[in-house]
């Protein structure tokens, strides 16, 4: 390909691949990127000799300058706009603006460089909201590119500049076209990009090793949060029914991720069946009224955090008393990576008793801190607060961080049921329990005639609480197909006796409040149900459309129970191979990538250094590791002397030299015409004439020549056997040599080679 | 220092560099690309945005790779000088650098060498776009010696900006070779050359070339008649040589270049001696051309006459050099009995004896 232009392809595709990367991480509206790509294509033909060029440079210079400086203005007054907080938005956009423009405008070298330098300025904008594991796809090529395209630019510029100059004695030098190398295929081939490629991946293993090392010890400012990602309606404060979130095929993005080290030690089929019962608990609310269900804010009702050590404990005091917390060996413990989700939720396994922060977390600059903040129904929050802010509470100053990373200690509610996790109910406060047996005033009878129809006969709440389940499972159907009879005000009961086909949240609504109408105190829960299994990544994949409500029943020395009456839907359990990868990706991304901390680099280098050997055991004991030195201390010795050994030989044939110089250089004295040379070399070098290094025989005698050497010929005889012997292995008569031997007297150095005589007297006058 | 020109000789410089040394001063881009890598390690360091942190070690390594790069193209390099046969003081010449790349299998790319006079660049610098693996190029600058006389150019000084523009990383590679300049040449004034023979034609002959004794052989030059070939030596040489009669002197001249230092202080009178200097190599270049034997007389040293262009150069060889002498230095005059001129500094050129007219054909 002609160098210019493989130089013009390389540039556009670094460009592209910048715009590309920057509206992957999500900061450019589709609109945007679309038209930004579009005016990268049409540039492409807007050459300064082509029509569209020169109609840019002649009648569309003025309109674009107009343009440009309008944008400009434009992009002002928005950010000025957002202050104290300004919104970077305007400002990327007008930077894409700025690409095409340049793209429109290519003229010089000057241009192309402007070009990079806005192309840099935009992966560095998707670097710093970036989110997802594609940023570091566009980041390699980005650097590949970079790679290739400044060799070129560099090149190109050198051309222009320094190449092609017109030597000559009789007028100043002057440069020659340069559009005859610049369209030559000869200055690039193939094996340089193979071989800057390879430059390209040292650069970017590099920037691996940079970001390993580097220690996390930022404290400084935090710039402009991501955009807000797609917020799912359901886990705000109050819930509408037939209005929230609901389980919907359509939505697959993921939610959040959980590696739960339980699940990747069962086989398949128990993992599967697991999967199904998998209750990530959300919100809760404890007050329905009319179709919506909301939150009382009882003081009451508080949730608990009581530090320990690490982690946070999570306590309903009212509900539990002084039993103890069980310990958290025998808890599930999941690692929980939240990702679409904008919300100040805590998500765990049903039912969380313990949270664990990492100190960094994504998405967080080092002046902010991510807080657990208890709210209420034992729910707990997350919360970003300024660390110069001292109070716990919910302040307006804080901010939602979806991204969060951390680590939740669960039980399973069914599964410990018979432990001690609740005091009996006629020991609890009533005021603690009045909102979870509340029901709306205007809540039709027949619902409440319906509670007791279902629950009669049965004395304990288990009971009841299972015949309502039963209930609700043969009478009622699930659907989302959402029908509602506009006659009856209330969508519960339009769900219970018309209807009688809903989805979860009816289910959940259905049972919390005919189980409350039947005495046994419930409240409303939102979350997921289940997920997709990642064997790639040995963890747990949930998505939007797995959203799920339930509800809780309170069962006296069981405690809260969770309660689900939807009926069971089949939801994909596992992912494709490349789902699998790619997932795996992001979660690695996630992890690795985004959230990479100081404490994590410490970690790193211990298991690093257990794992080497190198590093002692708790015992004290140094261990075996791999490279431990009792195990491999031959192997390490021989190694080692290797390595000398290999160094010392690549020395020594650097430093020999070649053989062709050698050759070339060495002169056979073994012969008698090979010394007589040496000899007359000797006697002209000590008169003052020596032979340069570089310069072959026939050189030496030329020069000799012209500077009229004294005695020349015997010279040019002895230098014309001595080539004879030397290159055409001629075998020179000794009488020859031993008469020119006596000629090299002939030979006068110095001063009296060049003719020049000294005086030191007059002579006549 | 103006350009094109070869400044006055320095004093040899003491001690060299060792052979690791190399200079790598950034460009005005790299300064902007090491600012705005310290900027965003800054960035990346204070907010603790780990994606900055990649972004921050591709620069680092961009700037290392940068510096290994370079060095790969000026390493296993040789370069050679290709002097132009003479240089005269205040005309144009060109100096070859001939460039061999020796490395097995990389090319050197975008390379510049400068030519070091006394440990100094002379600013013209050759440029080579791509030299590839065991192959040679070769180039030209265009100089101009100011003024005559040794001067010693240490080594040539190599650099790069490859790849990135960012460093420009050199090394000096000793090459010392000593390079003499022969004194300007100036117009020769009719004055000087009245009564000089025309210059003959070829095959033409206007004096005796075979009166007198055997005096020696030389080399042919144009107008020699060429039955006093000498056929042997000439086979031998392989070049033609006729024999050189005593009495074949009528073409012979001899300039006496009085180089005693004048009593009074330097200054006009270093230019006036410059002038004479570059009279004396004119007129000898010109006698030279025409085909006399001339020959060369100072207070401090003496040129036997000869001809032919090893004359030539024994002649620009001692003018290039010449110096004043103490003013009390005895005056040397030829006892030639053919044309003498003398070139005093500072005073018009006298012809003490004439050329003698054209002689007739024998």
């Amino acid at each position: 390909m002609r160098f210019q232009a493989t130089h013009k392809l390389a540039s556009y595709v670094l460009v592209a691949v910048a715009m590309a990367s920057l509206a992957a991480a999500g900061l450019v509206a589709p609109l945007a990127a679309a038209l930004a790509f579009a005016g990268l294509l049409l540039s492409w033909f807007a050459e300064p000799t082509s029509f569209l060029g020169v109609l840019i440079a002649g009648r569309g210079a003025l309109p674009a300058r107009l343009i440009a400086v309008a944008f400009l203005a434009l992009t002002v007054w928005e950010v000025a706009a957002h202050l104290p907080e300004p919104d970077l938005s305007p400002i990327i956009s007008l930077l894409l603006f700025l690409v095409v423009f340049k793209l429109f405008h290519r003229r010089s070298n000057r241009d192309y460089l402007h070009l990079y330098i806005l192309s840099f300025l935009l992966i560095l904008a998707a670097a710093a909201f970036a989110q997802s594991a594609v940023f570091l796809v566009g980041f390699w090529l980005y650097v590949l590119l970079t790679t290739w395209t400044l060799m070129l630019f560099h090149l190109r510029r050198e051309m222009e500049e320094n190449y092609l100059v017109k030597h000559s004695t009789q007028a100043p030098s002057q440069k020659v076209g340069v559009h005859r190398i610049l369209n030559s295929r000869r200055v690039v081939g193939r094996w340089f990009f193979v071989l800057t490629a390879g430059v390209a991946v040292v650069i970017f293993a590099g920037a691996l090793v940079t970001f390993m090392l580097v220690p996390r010890v930022g404290a400084g400012f935090v710039l402009g949060g991501p955009k807000p990602r797609r917020f799912l309606v359901g886990f705000s404060d109050e819930v509408a029914l037939g209005q929230s979130g609901f389980l919907s095929s359509d939505n697959r993005a993921v939610a959040l991720r959980a590696t739960v080290p339980r699940l990747a030690s069962l086989d398949a089929a128990a993992r599967d069946r697991e999967l199904e019962n998998l209750y990530w608990r959300g919100t809760v609310y404890d007050t329905y009224d009319h179709g919506h269900w909301a939150r009382s804010r009882t003081p009451g009702l508080a949730t608990d955090l009581e530090p320990l050590g690490r982690q946070w404990m999570v306590k309903e005091p009212g509900f539990r008393g002084s039993s103890p917390f069980p310990p958290l060996a025998n808890t599930i413990r999941q690692e929980i990576d939240i990702v679409g989700l904008q919300v100040p939720v805590a998500f765990g396994l049903d039912q969380p008793i313990a949270f664990e922060l990492q100190d960094a977390q994504p998405g967080v600059g080092a002046a902010a801190e991510l807080r657990l903040v208890p709210r209420w129904s034992s729910e707990v929050a997350l919360r970003l607060f300024s660390r110069a802010s001292s109070s716990v509470s919910e302040s307006e100053e804080g901010r939602t961080a979806g991204g969060a990373h951390y680590v939740v200690f669960s039980r399973d509610s069914l599964a410990h049921a018979s432990a001690q996790s609740g005091m009996p109910i006629d020991e609890l406060d009533p005021d603690l329990l009045r909102p979870y047996l509340a029901l709306p005033s205007e809540l039709s009878p027949r619902v409440q005639a319906l509670a007791r129809t279902i629950t009669a006969g049965k004395p304990s709440a288990s009971a009841k609480l299972q015949a309502v389940i039963d209930w609700l499972g043969r009478t009622h159907g699930y659907s989302t197909q959402l029908k509602r009879h506009t006659a009856v005000a209330d969508p519960l009961e339009d769900f219970l006796f018309e209807q009688k086909a809903g989805h979860c949240e009816y289910f959940a609504s259905a049972a919390a409040v005919l189980l409350r109408a039947a005495g046994v105190p419930t409240r409303y829960v939102n979350g997921f149900l289940g997920g997709e299994w990642n064997a790639l990544g040995e963890h747990v994949t949930v998505r939007q459309n797995r959203a799920h409500s339930w509800a809780e029943a309170y069962l006296g020395e069981f405690g809260w129970v969770r309660v689900d009456a939807t009926p069971s839907i089949k939801a994909s359990r596992s992912m494709s191979r490349l789902s699998e990868m790619v997932d795996s990706l992001e979660l690695w991304w996630s992890r690795w990538v985004v959230s990479y901390d100081f404490a994590r680099q410490i970690d790193l280098a211990r298991s690093l250094g257990k794992r080497l050997g190198l590093l002692p055991s708790p015992g004290g004991r140094a261990a075996d590791g791999a490279l431990s030195w009792r195990r491999h201390k031959v192997g390490f010795i021989n190694g080692a002397a290797a390595l000398v050994l290999g160094f010392g030989v690549m020395q020594w044939r650097r430093r020999r030299p070649r053989r062709s110089e050698e050759r070339i250089r060495r002169i056979p004295s073994g012969t008698p015409v090979g010394q007589l040379y040496e000899k007359a070399l000797r006697r002209l070098a000590a008169g003052g004439f020596p032979r340069r290094p570089s310069e072959t025989p026939r050189e030496y005698l030329e020069r000799a020549r012209t500077v009229g050497l004294q005695g020349w010929e015997v010279l040019e005889r002895i230098t014309a056997h001595y080539e004879d012997a030397r290159f055409g292995g001629a075998l020179v008569e000794e009488g020859i040599v031993r008469a020119l031997a006596r000629r090299i007297a002939e030979l006068v150095p110095s001063s009296e080679a060049t003719g020049i005589t000294k005086v030191t007297a007059v002579t006549g006058g | 220092m103006p350009s094109n020109t070869v400044p006055t000789p320095l004093p040899r410089r003491s001690g060299q560099r060792p052979v690791w040394y190399r200079r790598f001063p950034p460009t005005r881009e790299g300064w902007y690309f090491l600012t705005a890598t310290l900027l965003i390690g800054l960035a990346a360091l204070n907010a603790g945005l780990n994606p900055l942190f990649l972004i921050w070690g591709a620069m680092l390594s961009l700037i290392l790779m940068s510096g290994v790069l370079s060095e790969l193209c000026i390493r296993d390099i040789e370069v050679r000088r290709h002097l132009p046969p003479v240089i005269h003081a205040g005309t144009p010449y060109l100096m070859g650098i001939a460039f061999h790349n020796k490395k097995k299998r990389l090319p050197s790319f975008s390379v510049e060498v400068e030519d070091l006079l006394e440990g100094s660049p002379i600013e013209k610098r050759c440029y080579f776009l791509k030299v590839p693996a065991g192959r040679a190029q070769e180039t030209a600058y265009r100089t101009t010696a100011r003024r005559r006389g040794r001067y010693h150019l240490s080594g040539f000084r190599v650099s790069t900006r490859f790849p990135f523009g960012l460093i420009q990383k050199s090394r000096d590679i000793a090459s010392p070779c000593d390079v003499l300049v022969y004194p300007a040449l100036v117009p020769v004034p009719a004055s000087l050359l009245k009564g000089l023979p025309t210059p003959h034609g070829r095959g033409s002959t206007h004096w005796r070339s075979r009166r007198g004794d055997f005096f020696g052989l030389r080399e042919f030059r144009q107008g020699d008649d060429p039955r006093d070939i000498h056929w042997r030596t000439s086979a031998r040489r392989g070049a033609p040589f006729v024999r050189e009669m005593e009495d074949d002197e009528g073409k012979e001249a001899t300039l006496v270049l009085d180089n005693g230092a004048v009593a009074e202080g330097p200054g006009a009178h270093e230019q006036a001696f410059e002038n004479a200097v570059s009279l004396a190599a004119s007129v000898a270049r010109t006698l030279l051309g025409r085909g006399y034997r001339v020959g060369l007389v100072t207070r401090d040293a003496e040129i036997r006459p000869d001809g032919g262009p090893g004359q030539a150069t024994r002649i620009m060889r001692l003018l290039a050099t010449i110096g004043r002498v103490g003013a009390d230095s005895p005056r040397l005059d030829s006892a030639t009995a053919h044309a003498r001129i003398r070139i005093t500094p500072g005073k018009p050129p006298v012809v003490e004896r004439a050329f003698e007219l054209a002689r007739t054909p024998a």
